[in-house]
């Protein structure tokens, strides 16, 4: 029974968890430029969440490590430290992306502009971190993150063509724009599978001491909440899809643009409901992220760690995410546009992908550390696929539309 | 310039530099008026449902200010589009001041509260993305 309300719980979480500023962005530009075409990359890049996430549980549960410190003590302290400059670096650019979607949604419901919000989200987010437990800061946010469910109402309102939706599932070619298209087709890839969710997860385990017994909970979250999660952005994309497209509106440059994502369907509701979903996401999304960086460095650097440790007794820890947050707010505060900041610091997410999960993939085949759990030849195959194409993909994309190429 | 707005002026460059100058290369006359389009039918889009109480003014006021501004912008790169015929170009540049305009009245109509004068310019909206997308479907700047 206790398992079975785990399951759910973690379920419910994963739901409320998934939706931030780089999946709902990147979800609605496709919608409204390619209309169903790109539904085959939320499917594409969630299928690797699942077996990525299900793998550092299941790495958690069983090695009794983090994902980082097992780096750290597998590879050596040369190599982590190239592992987490990179890593980190773009993790710093999605803080900034998260803490701008917060400020934005603050905006919408304000009418003040978003930049005098970034200095207060920034403390919020710190003193949430400083005074809070994990356990309220991973169920708190994920639960009042079920707010984004508005996004599948909506998307069940609009009667899509449920068959010109399914037909997306599977690749094809842009009649034009290819650039763009493809671009796009990475942003989504590097949403979906950022690591900070499957580094925030293995150490999430850690917190919760998951053991051998946690297996089976970890398969059930993993799978059933990503998947849920998904549809939460399949959703952005089958609004923006049925709302902008129709209207001529296939160019999203500003979130003032993306805001209108529901009125049309919902009305009056619609606003609100967007404000409240991209400010409660974001702001979830801000707190794992800073959470996961200041993991990262106190797990690789051998400094006491643990978001239910008093800040005196894991001061490194506690340092680390409030410069992160700092730098966050000054990427909002200097005045960068946050919808460039997202998509590009999403694209930058997938091309950096081999550097975090190559090297995860080798742990979680290391009889050391996994006995008889390690990898199965399908889940190294599938995650070794998606992340090569996303790494090519991206590599060749970015400089395209950078350059304004077609 | 106050030293805020200096360093503030400085870190943006500086982080936007490496974009910029990536960036920096004309866009063809399709994709400005793909952005042209857009901004306007966001405009109206705003516009009808400010009329129906269904977002509140600041948000409109913001929207619209922000279309007015990417529309001028489009119109800069429209200006310098290589592959656009001088005649095409002017016609083109004729629709696209129209839209800019009629983004501008009703921006002011929402600033007044008036929803009386933010019917026609909304209708003046609706007209000139027809126009576009004629001018589009008969070779102007299509791909």
């Amino acid at each position: 029974m206790k398992k079975a309300q785990e399951i759910v719980l973690g379920v419910v979480t994963s739901i409320g968890g998934f939706l931030e500023i780089g999946s709902l962005s990147t979800a609605v530009q496709a919608g409204a430029a390619f209309r169903f075409q790109l539904v085959w990359a939320v499917l594409l890049g969630t299928l690797c969440l699942i077996f990525l996430v299900e793998m550092a549980g299941r790495f958690a549960a069983v090695s009794k490590h983090t994902v980082t410190d097992a780096l750290r003590e597998r590879f050596g302290f040369n190599f982590f430290s190239f592992v987490f400059l990179g890593v980190t670096l773009v993790d710093l650019l999605v803080l900034g992306a998260e803490i701008g979607g917060v400020s934005l949604a603050l905006q919408l419901l304000t009418g003040i502009a978003l930049r005098w919000w970034a200095l207060p989200v920034g403390f919020a987010v710190w003193l949430l971190l400083w005074k809070g437990s994990f356990g309220m800061i991973e169920k708190g946010a994920s639960l009042l993150g079920l707010v984004t469910l508005c996004l599948v109402v909506g998307a069940v309102l609009l009667h899509p063509p449920w068959r010109q939706v399914a037909a997306g599932a599977l690749p094809s070619l842009p009649q034009g724009e290819s650039a763009h298209y493809w671009f796009l087709a990475v942003s989504i890839l590097g949403a979906s599978i950022s690591p900070y969710l499957f580094f925030f997860y293995s150490a999430g385990a850690i917190e919760d001491r998951w053991d051998e017994s946690y297996l089976g909970t970890n398969r059930a979250v993993s799978g059933l909440g990503m998947s849920f999660g998904a549809l939460i952005a399949l959703s952005a994309l089958v609004l923006a899809a049925g709302v902008f497209g129709p209207r001529g509106i296939t160019q999203l440059d500003s979130y003032d643009q993306i805001a209108l994502l529901l009125t049309p369907v919902l009305g009056r509701w619609g606003f609100w409901l967007f404000a409240a979903s991209l400010g409660i996401a974001c702001f979830g999304a801000a707190l794992e992220i800073a959470l996961e960086i200041a993991y990262r460095a106190a797990q690789g650097f051998g400094w006491n760690w643990g978001e239910d440790l008093k800040p005196a007794e894991d001061s490194g820890f506690a340092s680390v995410y409030t410069l992160a947050l700092v730098v966050g707010v000054l990427l909002v505060v200097v005045g960068l546009d946050p919808l460039k900041l997202t998509v590009f610091s999403m694209a930058l997410t997938a091309a950096t992908l081999p550097l975090s999960v190559v090297p995860f993939l080798v742990l979680m085949n290391d009889e050391r550390y996994m006995g008889e759990h390690r990898n199965g030849r399908l889940s190294n195959a599938v995650v070794l696929f998606i992340v090569a194409l996303s790494f090519v993909l991206a590599v060749v994309s970015i400089p395209l539309e950078l350059l304004g190429g077609s | 310039m106050p030293k805020e707005a200096t360093a503030v002026a400085a870190g943006r460059a500086l982080l936007l530099a490496p974009l910029l100058t990536l960036s920096a290369c004309a866009k063809d006359a399709s994709a400005s008026l793909t952005t042209v389009t857009s901004w306007a039918a966001t405009a109206r889009l705003a516009g009808e449902s400010w009329s129906a109480g269904r977002v509140p003014t600041p948000y409109t006021r913001r929207a619209l200010e922000a279309a007015e501004k990417g529309i001028a912008e489009a119109e800069k790169d429209l200006a310098k589009a290589e592959d656009l015929p001088a005649a095409r170009g002017d016609a083109l540049r004729r629709v696209t001041g129209t839209l800019r305009q009629a983004v501008s009245e009703a921006r002011a109509a929402v600033e007044r509260r008036d929803r009386g004068a933010l019917s026609p310019a909304l209708a003046r909206l609706a007209a000139g993305e027809r126009a576009v997308a004629t001018a589009r479907n008969s070779g102007g700047g299509g791909r």
